[in-house]
């Protein structure tokens, strides 16, 4: 819920109730009023009617300012004090029952004691409170629009500040260059914020750039004493007078530079895309790429007698090239290093999900572990362990889904690029 | 023929002058930095740079700049331990020949010289000849003694890479890169070299060639001229 929401919320709320509380202490207030003032009048009458049947007036035809008169005859309780009530009677002319207020007396002359219950009507009073209640609903009504038009202009103008400064941290990518830009507001609280917010992302910002700058150099310090290891070896192979077995181990010491220096960058290609350093993206027609990947591993399916069974229909993704390259790469040269040497590689691509296969047997470990670092299947020499491990660094980089399915003796890796391409629709 | 190597390794800088020297018997200077580097500019002519990007003084890249302002035609090659799409695209750009990426075969090197250094001499249309082979980088065509000779695409590169390292050991790892380029790290799969070797032979000796190719047990080949 948007904070504006939620406070025009409480205080509508809270104003509609508060005023039901106050229009209700306000219609007891006014009732108590009116009642006291008919009550007086009740008693005034009774007065009057007293004073009068004092001076030998006959009961039937008195005159006063009450609604109705009712004398009873029978008097139950002499001499008791005047009771009001409130009670409602028949209106003929009305054809309803209207609410009155009575007052009941006894009164004692010669002739014996007698009740007399004086009424007067409420109707008029009950007009007036109805009157007063509607129009103090009406002002609530009205009150409330306008504390919610009031809190909507001075929630836009002091949270203004507030909301730019949102705005700039949504859009901001400590990844590009230029820092944190956020506009001073008049309130020191966001200030504070903004102030706070600003530290943060420089912080963040430069440890960033020395992360970033600590794996190029590890990158650089590491390769060159490997080239150095590596090219001392060649050049030691030049030599005359080298016999067999030193030749032999030369070459060893060649090979495995080779390979301390792939898994370097290995480890520092997972380093950078944990770091997202691979930012830039383009469009690429996923069909073309593919058979541009075959075209590239031709030597290496060749020599593994392979045949490359592909079905490739359209499909255009958005992502970072070198990304897409190594994904690829390694999903063909794991099918080339584990596939049965002599069968079939399978690569089909359709509604974007591109699936590489190969035959082989079951992976000797279980399933969770395969796409783990330096989970080696099949005994085979030389790889480095970590190829699946970077197709699954790709992978959750790009929030696409890799799959790996073994069925009667072929595994398929299947990678769904729907979700960051689809069919280019050409005009 | 003048190379000169810029490249602030002592020890990287030292293999690479003795390869080349030993192999094609290539002078080859070195800078350990742009200052060096720029004053041995001055000084001669040069066909060839080989050019670290990384240097204690500034981007080799500055270098390249000046040398391409002054309008020298020499070959320039990169070789930069950042294999980075950035670093790589912007060293083309302003006008290197070739990038490769440490560490590297020296052979590979050594091959990529040989190749960008005919390819300015001759631009771009020469046959090269060594004894009864003749061969077109251009068409990738193969002659023996004047007799067209069908070789695959792999079997002419490396018969191309042997050559261009006469009389070195080369490396079979060395051969499977320079075929298969990063794809190969697969130890395994190092049996294609020796059936396309194998194969490369039988066409050659068939054709009438010299059997120059002589298999180094456990480590490689070398293409023997002596």
């Amino acid at each position: 819920m948007k904070l504006l929401s939620k406070t025009s919320l409480l205080i509508i709320t809270g104003s509609i109730f508060i005023f039901w509380i106050g229009n209700l202490v306000f219609f007891r207030i006014t009732r108590e009023v009116i009642n006291e003032h008919i009550n007086n009048e009740l008693m005034t009458q009774m007065a009057g009617l007293m004073t009068r049947l004092n001076q030998g007036e006959t009961i039937s035809n008195l005159p006063g300012s009450f609604d109705q008169i009712n004398i009873i005859e029978t008097n139950i309780h002499p001499g008791q004090p005047p009771v009001l009530s409130d009670t409602v009677l028949y209106n003929a002319s009305q054809q309803k029952f209207i609410a009155h207020r009575a007052l009941r007396f006894s009164y004692n002359s010669d002739k014996g004691s007698r009740d007399i219950i004086i009424y007067k009507s409420l109707l008029s009073s009950d007009a007036l409170i109805e009157r007063i209640t509607l129009l103090s609903v009406a002002l609530l009504i009205v009150f409330i629009i306008m504390i919610y038009i009031l809190n909507r202009y001075i929630f836009t103008n002091i949270w203004s500040a507030f909301s730019n400064s949102l705005k700039r941290l949504d859009v901001y990518d400590f990844n590009k260059p230029g820092g944190l830009v956020l506009p001073v507001s008049e309130i020191a609280e966001f200030d504070r914020l903004n102030k706070v917010l600003l530290e943060m992302a420089d912080r963040i910002q430069s440890d960033y750039k020395s992360l970033k700058e600590l794996t190029a150099n590890t990158s650089h310090e590491i390769q060159t004493p490997l080239a150095i290891i590596r090219n001392k070896a060649e050049l030691l192979l030049q030599s005359e007078n080298l016999s067999e077995t030193d030749l032999e181990t030369v070459s060893s010491i060649l090979n495995t530079t080779g390979r301390l220096s792939k898994l370097n960058q290995s480890l520092l290609l997972i380093a950078k895309i944990e770091n997202k350093q691979f930012e830039e993206s383009e469009e690429i027609d996923l069909k073309d790429a593919l058979e541009t990947y075959i075209t590239n591993l031709d030597v290496l399916i060749n020599a593994g007698g392979f045949s490359i069974n592909s079905e490739l229909d359209n499909c255009t993704i958005r992502m970072n090239h070198m990304l897409l390259d190594v994904l690829i790469s390694n999903l063909l040269k794991n099918a080339i290093t584990h596939g049965t040497g002599g069968s079939d590689i399978g690569v089909r691509l359709k509604n974007c999900i591109v699936e590489i296969s190969n035959q082989g047997a079951p992976l000797p470990f279980s399933e969770d572990q395969l796409f783990k670092r330096f989970i080696k299947g099949s005994g085979k020499e030389g790889g480095t362990g970590i190829g699946l491990e970077i197709v699954r660094k790709i992978c959750n980089y790009y929030r696409i889904n890799v799959k790996h399915i073994y069925s009667e003796g072929t595994h398929s890796f299947r990678v769904d690029f729907s979700t960051i391409g689809g069919l280019k629709i050409e005009d | 023929m003048r190379v000169l190597l810029v490249e602030d390794e002592k020890d990287l800088a030292g293999s690479i002058v003795s390869y080349l020297k030993t192999s094609e018997k290539i002078d080859c200077d070195h800078a350990i930095n742009l200052e060096k580097a720029s004053g041995l500019c001055d000084l001669y002519d040069y066909d060839c740079f080989i050019i670290d990007i990384g240097l204690p003084d500034g981007s080799g890249l500055d270098l390249i700049k000046q040398i391409k302002n002054n309008n020298s035609q020499a070959g320039i090659i990169i070789i930069s331990a950042r294999d980075s799409i950035d670093d790589r695209v912007s060293g083309l750009n302003i006008g290197a020949d070739d990038y490769l990426v440490k560490p590297f075969h020296l052979s590979e090197l050594n091959a990529r010289i040989y190749s960008l250094l005919r390819r300015l001499k001759f631009e771009g249309n020469s046959v090269f000849v060594f004894n009864e082979i003749s061969l077109d980088p251009q068409s990738h065509e193969v002659k023996i003694n004047n007799t067209a000779l069908e070789l695959t695409k792999s079997e002419y590169n490396i018969l191309y890479y042997l050559v261009s390292n006469k009389n070195q050991v080369i490396s079979k790892t060395s051969i499977a890169e320079h075929l298969a380029g990063d794809y190969v790290d697969v130890m395994d799969s190092l049996d294609f070299v020796y059936l396309h070797i194998k194969n490369l032979r039988k066409k050659l000796l068939k054709a009438g060639c010299k059997d120059y190719i002589k298999t180094i047990y456990g480590v490689g080949y070398k293409f023997l001229t002596e």
